[in-house]
């Protein structure tokens, strides 16, 4: 099957931020987690995919066509939650779904009041009285009525209290059941990727440093824990952050098999390694381009 | 097109009563005088032509209206004809407030009826479109508060230029040139239409090339625009 998003040598320049030569795609029937430090360009790219900001250079293709000259058409798929949801805030949520809906030729009317009636939406409340939570959960019910194929979803469960951010996430989950539909979820609360994602981009400093399914991370990346024997220069080549304790030295190693081979008998000890440590260490690290 | 227009409409209808008794009060203070009078209309009609691009700004919602399967050019295009909706509701609601003063006031001698001849609705119509054709493309590049201060500024500077440039033209172009005779011909038409529907349809075909012609430089400049 082809990739619902495929995102090809992206370039974008606003003069102190560039996004370079960005390339990823996103298969049907799964997530993908995008990662990466505040500024890293996350935001950039989801804004490129809806065209609310225009590219430099390369191409962006979703469900097969081009995100520019077939934009309307490309847009009536896609649902969207942003970051911080923007409503007429004096607006009954009631009027202001009628507004978003009223764009959509496959609004399902049903659909939208069964995900209220889920998520406690008053209806006849104000969009500015409601609370950040509750603003997402509009968003989100708005992004789920219209039978959406691709869900772009820009730091989603910002805001969320954790009961409602683990139902949200087994609603993306039921989501991608349906398997012509993809998630691309971008988030600083990295657990929830590690709940639900198939694979991860990271972003950072405007270029992509992996796109990659989210197993081969675990193969590929690991935490060792031991001694100062850790940075010899034998070593130093797969060490891409560490921090040293009196306790001794935690770091992030890259081609974890290799590391493995190299300190078979040794006391060192390896941990599979969380997304939190992954962008702690690449961020704080000594490899930066 | 009509999306984007219900969109305006569902967005501002229920700031439209407020709008209404602004209208109606604020009038109240230029009855004495019917080309104030037919100023003022204009400006509050302005208002209402203003009103989505005011809360739009207000509640920065362009992005989410731009991720919305409505192209751009159709966004403006509705709005452009939501500008058109609410000049013509402030032309209705003018007439009927001028009607209505008249004969309340008909003891205090307060006579508004030269603004119900057809002179007056064109000149009303020509100058809320011609104002909001002129602003939109401001807005459109810069955004409300920034392309007003521009727009502004821009026709400072033009009258001022033109002060500044009055004795020099004078001695250039005589007031009996063609141009200078066609310009006063335009002006005089403007002010008085001599009521007759074929210097209306004129004037108000004139100005709608106008509106045009702004419409498709507005649709150029949100068309290459960051949200």
């Amino acid at each position: 099957m082809a990739p619902l998003l495929e995102i090809t040598g992206l370039q974008k320049d606003f003069g102190g931020f560039r996004l370079a030569d960005v390339t990823f795609s996103v298969e049907p029937g799964t997530i993908m987690g995008l990662i990466g430090p505040n500024g890293a360009g996350k935001t950039t790219i989801i804004k490129l995919i809806l065209d609310l900001i225009g590219r430099d250079d390369g191409e962006i293709r979703v469900f097969g066509m081009d995100n520019r000259s077939q934009g309307v058409r490309v847009r009536e798929r896609i649902g969207f939650v942003f970051e911080e949801p923007a409503f007429y805030r004096y607006l009954r949520v009631e009027r202001m779904k009628s507004i978003i809906a009223g764009h959509y030729r496959n609004w399902d009317e049903g659909c939208f009041q069964r995900l209220c009636r889920e998520f406690e939406l008053p209806l006849k409340r104000m969009v500015g009285r409601l609370s950040r939570g509750m603003k997402a959960k509009f968003a989100l019910a708005l992004a789920l009525s219209h039978r959406a194929d691709l869900l772009i979803l820009d730091e989603p469960t910002a805001g969320l209290d954790p009961v409602f951010r683990r139902e949200f996430l087994e609603r993306l989950l039921a989501v991608i059941q349906d398997e012509g539909k993809s998630v691309l979820f971008s988030t600083h609360i990295t657990s929830d990727l590690e709940r639900i994602a198939d694979s991860i981009t990271y972003i950072r400093q405007g270029k992509v440093l992996f796109s990659t399914p989210k197993d081969q991370i675990f193969e590929d990346w690991a935490i060792v824990k031991g001694g100062e024997e850790l940075l010899t220069q034998v070593l130093r080549p797969y060490l891409r952050g560490f921090r040293q304790s009196p306790l001794g030295v935690k770091a992030l190693v890259s081609d974890a098999g290799t590391v493995r081979k190299l300190l078979r008998g040794s006391e060192i000890c390896f941990e599979r390694v969380t997304f939190d440590e992954l962008v702690y260490f690449l961020e704080t690290g000594d490899d930066h381009d | 097109m009509i999306k984007s227009l219900l969109a305006d409409l569902r967005a501002t209808s229920v700031l439209w009563p407020l709008w209404v008794g602004v209208f109606l009060l604020f009038n109240l203070f230029s009855v004495t005088n019917p080309a104030v009078h037919l100023i003022s209309w204009v400006f509050l009609a302005l208002a209402l032509v203003f009103l989505p691009l005011i809360v739009d700004d207000f509640n920065r919602i362009q992005p989410l209206m731009a991720a919305l399967p409505v192209s751009r050019g159709q966004r403006v295009a509705g709005r452009y004809l939501f500008s058109l909706l609410a000049a013509g509701v402030g032309l209705v609601l003018a007439r009927l407030e001028a009607g209505a003063v008249t004969h309340l006031f008909i003891r205090q001698k307060i006579d508004l009826s030269s603004l119900l001849g057809l002179d007056a609705g064109v000149v009303f119509m020509a100058m809320t479109l011609l104002a909001a054709a002129f602003f939109l493309p401001f807005y459109y590049r810069w955004g409300l508060g920034k392309g007003l201060m521009i727009a502004t500024a821009s026709i400072l500077i033009i009258v001022i230029a033109l002060t500044l440039m009055a004795p020099r033209l004078e001695s250039v172009i005589r007031p009996d040139s063609p141009l200078v005779r066609f310009l006063m011909g335009v002006m005089e038409r403007l002010w008085t239409l001599s009521g007759t529907w074929s210097s209306a349809w004129r004037l108000l075909a004139g100005v709608s090339g106008l509106y045009l012609l702004s419409l498709g430089l507005a649709v150029r400049i949100q068309r290459r625009r960051d949200l």
